[in-house]
């Protein structure tokens, strides 16, 4: 069953809530897709107030607003290689 | 008797054909509605209208292996199809409604025998084909120089100078295909553009609050094309026979 999980950022006392969400066939398949968002994100996504992207957290909630998974962008970065966005 | 007055016309384009130009199309004008979402066409299909905006935005997609995103956009200014107007008939990129509304269609052969027909109505269109051009540059700018914040600045003026409202309905989802990135990146840019009181974003919702204030971010990536199409409305198409 589909299930919508809510990819709320974190940076030190930033708080960004997310309330669309992303609907996801599998919720086994969160942690995959939060990985592979946060690399595209630092690939390519270049923001004035995101200084460095490694200072930001995914802090993901279901639809019941319970935390399912908190993944530091520098812990989805590890092992990534090629180029990080210019600042 | 005319269908179609062109004094009660929104469009721009039509609003500045000459009468002559305009009662060569006229009778070929055929209203349709334009509904959220909708294509008009997809990239590789053969444009077999022209679509003369009255009401509402259709936005260029382009269709890549990594996503869509938007390459141009067209409100009551323009019209959809332009490669027809340059005799070509398959449409490089898609074509989708991003704000419901309204407007004319017209038969590309109508289109390309009336511009044959006449030199002030190619012109007209031609200078039409420039300052979108000039936008799609623009466009090119912005994504290759300006941080995303910039481009949501420059996306929101575009999509507020088209509309009647200052409350667009946009999700977070659809402006990241239409500025080709990753929705957090853009619910990022949304927040720092409301706490900077440029706009009041709601669930699905954005108003526009302060549009010297986004012009100010936007910088140079918003302004040009837009006064490049302001000039050509100034040629005294109308009446100029």
């Amino acid at each position: 069953m589909a299930r919508r999980f809510f990819m709320n950022m974190r940076s030190r006392s930033r708080f960004v809530p997310d309330q669309e969400g992303d609907e996801l066939q599998d919720g086994q398949m969160l942690r995959e897709h939060a990985i592979a968002t946060a690399r595209d994100l630092i690939r390519h996504t270049r923001l004035a107030s995101v200084r460095d992207w490694l200072d930001w957290t995914y802090e993901i909630t279901d639809d019941t607003g319970h935390t399912v998974l908190v993944l530091p962008f520098e812990e989805a970065a590890e092992g990534m290689g090629g180029r990080r966005a210019e600042r | 008797m005319a269908q179609h007055q062109q004094s009660s016309i929104r469009n721009r384009l039509l609003a500045a054909m000459s009468p002559e130009d305009f009662a060569s199309l006229e009778p070929h004008l055929e209203r349709v509605k334009l509904e959220m979402r909708e294509f008009l066409h997809r990239a590789g299909d053969t444009i077999t209208h022209v679509t003369f905006i009255e009401e509402g935005i259709v936005s260029e997609v382009a269709e890549t292996d990594e996503g869509r995103f938007e390459v141009g956009m067209n409100g009551f200014e323009g019209l959809v199809g332009i490669s027809a107007l340059l005799g070509v008939e398959t449409a490089p990129h898609s074509s989708m409604v991003q704000a419901s509304g309204r407007g004319f269609v017209l038969p590309v052969e109508q289109m390309q025998a009336a511009m044959d027909g006449s030199r002030t109505l190619r012109m007209l269109l031609l200078r039409f084909v420039h300052a979108y051009i000039v936008q799609v540059s623009q466009t090119a700018h912005a994504n290759a120089g300006y941080s995303l914040e910039a481009r949501l600045a420059r996306w929101v003026l575009m999509t507020h100078d088209r509309m009647e409202v200052d409350e667009l309905s946009l999700t977070h989802e659809f402006l990241s295909i239409m500025l080709g990135t990753r929705r957090s990146g853009v619910t990022i840019a949304v927040q720092t553009l409301e706490g900077n009181g440029m706009i009041r974003a709601t669930r699905g919702r954005i108003t526009v609050l302060d549009r010297e204030k986004l012009k100010e971010l936007a910088g140079d990536a918003y302004g040009l094309a837009e006064k490049v199409y302001s000039n050509i409305l100034q040629f005294p198409q109308k009446g100029d026979a």
